[in-house]
């Protein structure tokens, strides 16, 4: 696209858990490219890696290949220590707003510790503080309470304002509105999209949720256990799905809309008719071959690589 | 405001035995430390002609065989009580404490050793080990001892502190702290060290009762002070040999042990409490299974087919001398219908759903209106008048398949059970019913699954499992709390479809409580919108959905980013600006009406229900004057 | 389960190595040698000597360790210093007192433990205070106490059973009975109320389960939920700490013991370190140790078992 660095690089990621016999490989072979200022959506359900990628980059998973590179500067390997200085502009919002805040501390002491730990002076560390919750849409002086004091939303704004406050250039968003209501969903999902405009900030925005992906981000990578599934524009991957795992994910999601919920009931339905034809997963293929509804003998057998199909990338033998 | 931060010590003085406990245990530490200053008498000193007294004014609580006060005795062996029980602590927490943090962070091999060394330690036998010591360093000193039990106590310490703080290093805010690039020291003491200070707590009080214990064991057994020096165990040593003569002996030392004891135990409980009063909401008790059937009580099943499966009328749900968590819901079901309860958090969706079980959280009560079960009145039927309908007239499933299920019985064992006792099914036949229903909610293997423990099962087949044992009984109405929230989106539009294919089939009714509208849209042919304990909109699923009367409807709507291929993803979605009020703010008025872009000065007035869609209902003032899309609602 | 076993075995034997290692260490650490302990301080020079390089005392120290876990391994727990007594009979003899005492006493703990603990989370309110009250009293007596309060009420006051003394099995069994009785009671009720507490906090638990709710939603009686499904869920927790409770009770008998004069292993530990009987005390300490081994490998097992999430992994 541009020839400037690319804000976040990530090669040919592998990410195993345990050792020896019940080793998991969690992810495979994943890689995409986040530029200065972008959103990335990386979607997928319960197992599928989402997460776990989400921890590589932030250096809170080791990495078993493959390689994480941030502003150019190879970051893979980084102790949490040396990434005080090669990785600083990377940042996190957690899913769970009610454990990502520590109830000891009011917000304020909250906000300012990477600042304090920088040896920022404590009285500057605060106003800006001040500021940044100002920005997410928060009283100044929420500052002086505790978390306990707020709602579900508002403490995942006070997330957000902790990310921010660093000026960061990349934030790694872990399912931050999955815990919250709609309406506060909506808020929060806003206050992102504001907030991707005016700042100088990329996001990696992890969900499970196609359609909340769409909303924020620009492109997508829609990921089932562990690996690519599709990778590409948001709308162009979520109006007109290629992989049929993308295809199920789509169906399934129910609208609020009636006429729009009996469209994706009818092609859901469609899918789990054809899904009867079955080939059985023995674990050497594609990794949707036993839920897919076009899956052939050899998708049991070949590991479909990602090709590229009208603009998007999608790793299925018959897209 | 939340109470917690004011709590914390209020809570504690509001035990009026944790205060006697904490003067008690102060009077032991300071005056037992103190004793030689202030005590009437020399421990030592023989008071000849004034042996073997019972309680009097010039000695308190009597005296021992050679005439000695028991009451300055036991005062001055108090501290050495104290000063070893407190060796004990030191030592247990210096070798726990240290080895609970290093084990916590470093993790693997590390933990891994320090874990086997304490289990080691654990499973020395403490007394004869110590026993033996005394064998080497003889009967006198008693700190030593005290040393070496504290070293073979500490496993206790480290265990529990290690589960401890491994449950805190898992909260985010570690993770955050960690990325915020704090040194592990830092993270330690200013965010691990804050969550344990209870556990700590009680884990002291409970290692200084077992070093008072100890020493009264080995002193009792002549180990220690030895005379004319006193020890409490000595003393009881002492009275058990005078016991033909004077029994009251015995009384004094033992009493101050076990006050002593009790008191140290007492603020362990309290403190524990404390722990786990945090932690939320009040659990189910025993009592909540009480309740006695009344005899002239009617049959739900004999009776006459009612218009309506089941009705809600001016329900009225609150917590016992508090707020309410239902206001006024009128809510009505046909057999083979679906209706939908939706709404965000905190609206009373849920409390209304288990209002028709029955099952309300302790405190909770219907306070008012009525809940016909085919046109019977169930609201005030206790537990045992409900047990005549639950299973068999209506079933009810949760949200948390995987905790649904009792973890200990084989599903076969939970399937069976209800199909004999409800259907009077026989052993054989109802393991053959238990098959045909396993394969009726779509599970493939249903002879292995019928084998299977919950655990065994993934989140799908566990709800699938739930739903078949609600059908064990042939229930005219399934009542669905948020049955597919926990579930992944594609396991979930496998349920929707299991569900819907129940109720065509069978002819229930359901009522599929839920904060999604595109559930709603999917399965319900009428809904209720709820907000802050109303229903604020009913009526059929199209009209509702797509002409909402309400303006939260509405904007519930618009702050839904489910559009469909076809729709136009917009740039900012409709959002509602605050949250919903807390249920001790809901007025009379429109409750919405803070929130509402639409509001006026009507809005203030008593809030009135009207007619709306086909036999629905609005419950807003402005209805008929505005016209709603979901967009216009200011963002943020 | 095998690779559990093996673990749990090499676990048991490194807790003897330990328990070996240390209480040599301790007893080698005595004032005096064997000799001058035998045969006094004044006794013949020559003759102390003697005895010492009998029993290897003037050996390296690992070599004597090396020797002694040697002479374990055959079965044998060697000789007393002071009578040259067949520590094995001996210890047979009185582990038979000692293991009569806890067996009862932890049986009629685990009846009064779990009889009271579910009484009182069952019944609740004013039953479940009163309980309580009792269960945090006993908590707080130490048996030994506890036992001269009986010795005076049916001992002294109402003579219906022996103060003190024991009586064999052999010999005569009702007198052997009545002989444990006070003693057993002494231990019971503190071990009971500690029992008690935490069956009644894990009834507490285990009623307000979610899979309770769900029982209850399908009308399943009372008394199935309270006798079968949160006993049930809750006797993981009794299991294991009934075995624990065994452990403290097997090793806290020692009080008791001598109170009543009972020829167990308590007593003779401590006439052994009177006579600082090196090999007694050492004995004692290993087959101490081998008994709370077995019993917490025991006790893992029945939890293990109890537990489906565990049995079938």
């Amino acid at each position: 696209m541009t020839n400037t660095t690319p804000l976040l690089e990530v090669t040919d990621l592998s990410v195993q858990y345990g050792k020896g016999k019940t080793a998991f490989t969690a992810v495979s072979d994943i890689s995409f490219v986040i530029q200065p200022g972008q959103v990335l959506g990386l979607v997928g359900e319960s197992g599928s890696g989402k997460s776990t990628i989400g921890k590589a980059i932030l250096g809170l998973e080791k990495v078993k290949t493959g390689s994480i590179k941030f502003l150019g500067t190879d970051i893979t390997h980084d102790s949490l220590k040396r990434r005080k200085k090669t990785a600083a502009g990377i940042r996190v919002v957690f899913q769970d707003p009610y454990s990502s805040l520590n109830p000891a501390l009011t917000v304020g002491e909250t906000l300012i510790e990477p600042l304090v730990v920088d040896g920022v002076k404590r009285e500057d560390a605060l106003a800006l503080a001040r500021e940044v919750l100002v920005k997410v849409g928060l009283s100044p002086e929420a500052a002086d309470r505790y978390p306990r004091n707020f709602s579900g939303g508002q403490r995942q704004r006070i997330a957000i304002a902790r990310a921010l406050i660093v000026r960061p250039k990349l934030i790694v968003l872990d399912e931050p509105v999955s815990a919250l209501d709609l309406s506060t969903q909506a808020q929060v999902l806003n206050l992102l999209a504001d907030l991707s405009q005016s700042e100088d900030v990329g996001f990696l925005f992890i969900a499970h949720d196609l359609d909340v992906v769409r909303f924020l981000s620009d492109d997508v990578v829609v990921l089932y256990k562990g690996r690519v599934m599709e990778h590409g524009d948001v709308n162009r991957v979520v109006t007109a799905p290629k992989h049929p795992y993308t295809q199920t994910l789509t169906a399934a999601a129910p609208a609020p809309n009636p006429h729009v919920q009996k469209v994706r009931r009818e092609a859901w339905q469609q899918l789990q008719v054809s899904k009867k034809q079955h080939v059985a997963d023995i674990g050497q293929g594609c990794p949707f071959v036993a839920r897919c509804p076009i899956a052939q003998e050899n998708c049991a057998t070949e590991i479909p690589a990602l090709r590229e199909v009208t603009g998007v990338k999608v790793s299925c033998h018959y897209a | 405001m939340s109470p917690a931060k004011k709590s914390k010590l209020p809570h504690f003085l509001k035990r009026p035995g944790a205060v006697l406990s904490l003067v008690w245990l102060a009077f032991i530490v300071i005056g037992s430390l103190t004793a030689p200053l202030w005590v009437p008498f020399d421990f030592a000193q023989q008071n000849v002609g004034f042996e073997l007294l019972t309680p009097n004014s010039q000695f308190l609580l009597g005296t021992d065989e050679l005439g000695r006060d028991i009451f300055s005795r036991i005062m001055v062996a108090g501290a050495g009580t104290i000063v070893g029980a407190t060796i004990t602590v030191l030592v247990a927490f210096g070798i726990g404490l240290p080895a609970a943090f290093v084990s916590a962070q470093y993790g693997g091999k590390v933990e891994a050793f320090f874990s086997r060394f304490a289990e080691v330690i654990f499973a020395l036998p403490g007394l004869v080990m110590i026993l033996a010591l005394v064998g080497a360093i003889g009967q006198e000193k008693m700190e030593p001892l005290m040393v070496f039990f504290g070293f073979l106590i500490s496993p206790a310490v480290y265990r529990v502190l290690l589960g401890q703080i491994i449950s805190i290093r898992q909260r985010l805010y570690v993770d955050a702290a960690r990325l915020n690039g704090l040194s592990s020291i830092r993270i330690n003491l200013r965010h691990i060290l804050p969550g344990i200070w209870r556990t700590v707590l009680v884990q002291v009080a409970l290692i200084f009762v077992a070093g008072i214990g100890i020493q009264a064991g080995l002193s009792f057994l002549g180990i220690g002070p030895q005379e004319p020096n006193p020890s409490w165990g000595a003393m009881i040593l002492q009275a058990s040999n005078l016991i033909y003569f004077s029994p009251w002996m015995m009384v004094p030392p033992g009493l101050i042990l076990v006050l002593t004891v009790f008191a140290a135990n007492e603020l362990a409980d309290v403190f524990g409490e404390g722990e786990a009063q945090n932690s939320g909401v009040k659990p189910f008790s025993f009592k909540d299974l009480k309740g006695r059937r009344r005899a002239n009580l009617p049959v739900v099943e004999a009776a006459p087919k009612a218009a309506n499966l089941l009705e809600l009328k001016h329900l009225v749900v609150g917590v016992e001398g508090k707020h309410e968590l239902v206001t006024d819901v009128s809510l009505a079901i046909r057999q083979g219908e679906v209706l939908g309860v939706v709404g965000e958090s905190g609206c009373g969706k849920t409390m209304t759903a288990l209002s028709v079980i029955g099952l309300l959280p302790p405190g909770v009560k219907v306070r008012s209106g009525s809940i016909l079960l085919n046109g019977i009145d169930i609201a005030d039927w206790n537990e045992q008048e409900l047990n005549t309908v639950r299973g068999s007239e209506m079933a009810y499933i949760s949200q948390e398949p995987m905790v649904a299920l009792d973890p200990m019985f084989t599903v076969s064992h939970q399937l069976v059970y209800p199909l004999k006792r409800i259907r009077g099914l026989s052993k054989a036949a109802a393991k053959a019913e238990a098959l045909e229903l396993l394969r009726q909610v779509g599970i493939v293997n249903p002879e292995r699954v019928l084998k299977s423990y919950p655990h065994q099962l993934s989140g799908g087949m566990a709800q699938r499992v739930a739903i078949a044992l609600a059908l064990t009984g042939n229930p005219r109405l399934l009542i669905a709390d948020e049955p597919t929230t926990a579930l992944d989106v594609t396991i979930q539009a496998e349920i929707l479809d299991l569900l819907r294919a129940l109720v065509q089939q069978r002819g229930m009714g359901l009522v599929i409580v839920t904060h999604n509208l595109g559930v709603v849209a999917d399965i319900a042919d009428q809904v209720a919108v709820m907000y802050a304990g109303q229903v604020i909109e009913a009526g059929p699923v199209a009209d509702v959905l797509l002409n909402p009367a309400h303006p939260y409807t509405s904007a519930l709507l618009g702050a839904d980013p489910h559009f469909g291929a076809d729709g136009v993803m917009p740039d900012r979605l409709a959002s509602i600006p605050g949250a919903v009020p807390p249920a001790w703010e809901w007025t009379s008025s429109c409750r919405f009406a803070a929130r509402c872009n639409f509001a006026t000065e009507i809005c203030k007035q008593p809030l009135q229900e009207k007619a709306a869609h086909q036999g629905g209902a609005v419950k807003c003032m402005r209805f008929g004057e505005l016209t709603l899309t979901t967009t216009n609602h200011g963002k943020n | 389960m095998i690779r559990f076993i093996a673990n749990r075995v090499a676990m048991a034997l490194l807790t003897l190595f330990a328990a070996a290692v240390i209480s040599f260490l301790i007893v080698h650490s005595m004032p005096g040698t064997p000799g001058e302990n035998a045969l006094g301080t004044s006794g013949d020079p020559a003759s102390i000597r003697a005895f010492n390089e009998k029993v290897g005392w003037y050996d390296p120290l690992a070599v004597q360790f090396i020797d002694w876990v040697r002479m374990l391994l055959t079965g044998s727990l060697g000789v007393s210093y002071i009578d040259n007594r067949d520590l094995s009979i001996e210890i047979i003899t009185r582990i038979q007192v000692t293991a009569y005492l806890s067996l009862a006493a932890i049986v009629l703990t685990a009846i009064i433990g779990v009889v009271v603990g579910v009484t009182a989370a069952v019944r609740g309110g004013v039953v479940d205070r009163i309980l309580n009250s009792f269960t945090a009293f006993f908590i707080a007596v130490p048996p030994f106490w506890f036992a001269i309060l009986l010795i005076l009420f049916f001992a002294v006051f109402n003579p219906l059973l022996p103060a003190s003394g024991y009586i064999d099995i052999v010999d005569d069994p009702v007198g052997w009975a009545s002989s444990l009785v006070l003693p057993v009671v002494a231990l019971a009720a503190h071990g009971g109320a500690a029992i008690a507490r935490i069956t009644r906090s894990a009834m507490l638990e285990a009623v307000a389960q979610e899979h309770i709710r769900t029982l209850r939603a399908m009308g399943v009686p009372r008394a199935r939920i309270v006798y079968l499904h949160a006993l049930r869920f809750a006797s993981v927790q009794i299991v294991s700490v009934i075995g624990l409770q065994f452990v403290l009770t097997f090793g806290g008998t020692v009080t008791v013991e001598q109170l009543f004069q009972l020829p167990g292993l308590g007593t003779g530990v401590q006439r052994a370190i009177g006579m600082h009987d090196v090999p007694q005390i050492q004995a004692t300490v290993m087959v101490t140790t081998v008994v709370v081994v077995i019993t917490m490998f025991l006790t893992e097992m029945a939890t293990r078992f109890l537990d489906p999430k565990v049995r079938t992994r």
